[in-house]
């Protein structure tokens, strides 16, 4: 609480109200990105070699806890660049390798564009193609939807198939790094949502990009077993973002019910309000000691045999968070209601609950990975 | 070493089936046969320093096991290894005076022991410095008298910590309160009433009458008008441990449910085929998993001797509430077969239900932490 926080300061001018700030003027975070680029904290998990800060998957999630339960959603921004970083440094061919200065410190954005309209949660059934050309290029063309960002970055990710031919369905993926250099091939449509409003979201089209073989992020036709590899990371990052979010609205929650007086008490003595906020301490602080333990596994390198973890630390630590907005919501009443911190946490969690992973894939996964059920599915 | 332990307890227990724990719990007759055997096996005198001849383990593998336990055998077997490392061997070791550990610890390293704790009253359920049982001094004694209810094992206990008031002035100050440790059979005026109960059948739970019984000063644990104090480290590691029988059993149920649900065929296809099936067994794993990192919290910082009063109270909350929603779907996919009792499943759920009301009911740990942890206003 009174040690440095993640940009090595002892106060930040980055706090709640920053937050609420640029969520309601709707507006990229630049002074945040900024002060994160300056400081090179988009390049933590990139190795030391790559000029990177190699720093343990479990001292970053404690960064993602820390910041997340000051600046709230816009901690998004922070995994996202960071991720896409240790990619390029884990994954990227001699020319990615050479964007890595500009990534790390936020010169160039990435953002990865995977989900399709009609593809939703299977992403196996994408329908973007890339054809290889006779000197060895890829044209590619297709439709990407939801795209965080999409306009506003640099670097795309962009998945599309190569091949049908392969023997398993997650065969025959391929990521390509587009830069934005073909503007007239690429088309932008801003779609209006109801959360994270600090996060433009976009579908793209692509209509026969030329792309070098260079550009091909990990092996042709493999792309899968890379992008799974990520998410796991991905889920336990974003898990540690929904704890700091929950914490947030909680501190809120729990100063105004030690100090609102409603018919002569404070309205915290009240069971009915109190203890929400004491089941919702009690959630949080449990789904950060599952997050910590799958956090320490990356590490020791053990989360390899258990790929499900990160679902399970992934769907308690948004429903924790969930509850815990809610429970805050509930304790401010009408001055939650109206246009502040509360609501836009609200309104941000409620997208985790579907997406990257919805909580109905994430029990399909515990129930037919874990426990051996038999699946619904083909 | 506690991979040995674990592989001994699957070898050793393996005979004490549903059948066994049904046929106890029906008979509301005592589990002596798998005692003799996890009393072999060393598992009542894991928290024993080794310099008294137990095995001196740390907490975090102390509850490992319990929970190991629990998820072979369920509550009653969690509950024997509770009472004896908890409320005996670790309390004289940690709390004895020379004298008591040269006299009990002998007989506890022995197996000689079962042990119980005395603090609830009929009048004073979880509002402890309410309780109306007195130790008078007298002559340089004490006399005790008084009424404790929900003592289980008490009616085969040889040593029980006994909670009394021992200051005359009214006063609801935690100072004034002395933890006695006691052998009831070697004392006149103690009677114990078995009541006919939902949870535990096997162990047994009692109403315990203390009438004007006279014991030592000898008999204090710890410091005398510091019985509170005392408790506490007590009443911390029986929340561990509660929290880990609950977390085995939710496993256990867990375990059978989903094999249920794997073997049962219905319309033509599995049960647990259905998401209306799978989906709270998924659930309720997770809820687990989580529950445990939280145990195992609880259980470092008391190894490292850190204040973890609210990780155990976490702990325990959450390993309760998960394991008797999972106990509670269980009974659903187990559907009309769940009510036969020969089945055991409703007997993991009756018994698991026991831990969302005692040792301390959920409204009063959630109040604990609204109190101590989140620093709002007391509700009562």
């Amino acid at each position: 609480m009174y040690g440095k926080d993640w940009l090595g300061e002892f106060t930040s001018e980055f706090d709640e109200d920053y937050y609420t700030d640029v969520s309601e003027k709707e507006e990229f975070p630049e002074k945040f990105w900024q002060s994160l680029g300056e400081r090179s904290k988009f390049g933590l998990l990139v190795s030391k070699k790559n000029g990177g800060s190699g720093i343990s998957f479990t001292e970053f999630v404690k960064n993602i806890l820390d910041m997340s339960s000051k600046v709230g959603t816009l901690t998004y921004y922070f995994v996202a660049q960071n991720l896409s970083a240790k990619l390029f440094d884990d994954y990227g061919t001699q020319k990615l390798k050479s964007f890595l200065p500009e990534v790390m410190t936020g010169k160039s954005k990435v953002n990865l564009a995977l989900a399709e309209e009609q593809s939703g949660a299977d992403a196996l059934s994408i329908r973007t193609r890339a054809t290889p050309a006779e000197n060895g290029d890829y044209e590619i063309s297709g439709e990407k939807y939801c795209v965080t960002n999409g306009k506003n970055a640099d670097y795309l990710m962009v998945a599309a198939r190569t091949s049908d031919s392969g023997e398993k369905k997650s065969h025959g993926l391929t990521v390509f790094v587009i830069t934005r250099k073909q503007p007239d091939r690429i088309k932008f449509k801003e779609l209006k949502k109801m959360g994270l409003n600090f996060l433009p979201l976009y579908s793209i089209s692509f209509d026969r990009i030329i792309i070098d073989r260079e550009s091909i992020l990990g092996e042709p036709d493999r792309a899968w077993s890379m992008l799974s590899k990520t998410f796991a990371a991905d889920r336990l990052a974003l898990s540690a973002m929904f704890i700091g979010m929950g914490n947030m609205a909680l501190s809120r929650a729990l100063d105004y019910a030690r100090k609102r007086v409603v018919f002569g008490r404070e309205i915290g003595a009240n069971q009915g309000i109190q203890f929400p906020l004491s089941k919702a301490y009690v959630e949080l602080s449990a789904s950060r000691a599952y997050l910590e333990h799958s956090a320490r596994m990356v590490d020791g390198g053990g989360i390899e045999s258990n790929r499900d973890l990160p679902m399970g630390v992934y769907y308690h630590a948004v429903r924790a968070s969930s509850s815990a907005i809610d429970a805050s919501l509930q304790t401010l009443g009408a001055s939650g209601y109206l246009s502040g911190m509360v609501e836009k946490l609200f309104r941000d969690i409620r997208y985790y609950r579907m997406g990257p992973i919805s909580e109905q894939l994430a029990l399909v996964s515990i129930a037919e990975k874990t426990l051996g059920l038999p699946g619904v599915r083909e | 070493m506690l991979d040995t332990i674990i592989s001994y307890i699957n070898q050793g227990t393996g005979k004490f089936d549903t059948h066994y724990w049904v046929e106890k719990d029906k008979k509301a007759e005592f589990p002596g046969e798998f005692l003799e055997v996890i009393r072999n096996l060393g598992l009542t005198t894991l928290l024993l320093p080794e310099e008294y001849g137990g095995s001196g383990l740390s907490v975090s593998d102390y509850v490992k096991i319990v929970r190991h336990t629990s998820s072979l055998h369920g509550v009653a077997a969690g509950d024997l290894i509770m009472a004896h490392n908890v409320f005996g061997a670790f309390s004289i070791s940690s709390l004895g005076s020379e004298k008591q550990k040269e006299k009990l610890l002998p007989r506890i390293a022995r197996n000689e022991v079962i042990s119980s704790i005395a603090i609830t009253e009929p009048n004073a359920g979880t509002d402890t410095l309410n309780i109306s049982t007195r130790a008078d001094r007298s002559n340089g004694e004490f006399i005790l008298s008084g009424r404790k209810i929900w003592i289980t094992m008490a009616h085969i206990s040889d040593l029980m910590l006994v909670l009394a008031k021992t200051t005359k002035e009214k006063t609801r100050s935690t100072k004034g309160m002395t933890l006695f440790a006691i052998n009831p059979k070697e004392h006149s005026g103690i009677t114990t009433s078995r009541i006919d109960d939902i949870a535990l059948r096997s162990l047994g739970s009692c109403e315990v009458f203390f009438d004007n019984v006279t014991i030592s000063e000898d008999d204090i644990l710890g410091e005398e008008g510091e019985g509170w104090r005392a408790l506490t480290g007590i009443l911390n590691l029986e929340r561990l441990s509660t929290a880990s029988i609950s977390l085995g059993t939710g496993e256990l149920v867990l375990n059978s449910a989903t094999q249920y649900a794997k073997d049962r065929t219905l319309f033509g296809k599995q049960l647990g085929a259905n998401q209306s099936i799978q989906f709270p067994l998924a659930h309720g794993k997770i809820m687990l998993e989580a529950s445990w990192r939280m145990i195992e919290e609880a259980a470092r910082k008391r190894d490292a001797g850190e204040d973890g009063m609210f990780e155990a109270n976490a702990a325990a909350y959450l390993s309760a509430s998960s394991a008797c929603a999972l106990a509670d779907h269980s009974m659903q996919v187990f559907g009309g077969m769940a009510f036969s009792v020969d089945m055991g499943i409703e007997l993991h759920w009756r018994n698991l239900r026991l831990f969302r009301v005692g040792p301390v009911p959920e409204q009063m740990t959630l109040s604990l932490i609204a109190r101590h942890s989140l620093g709002l206003p007391p509700s009562f």
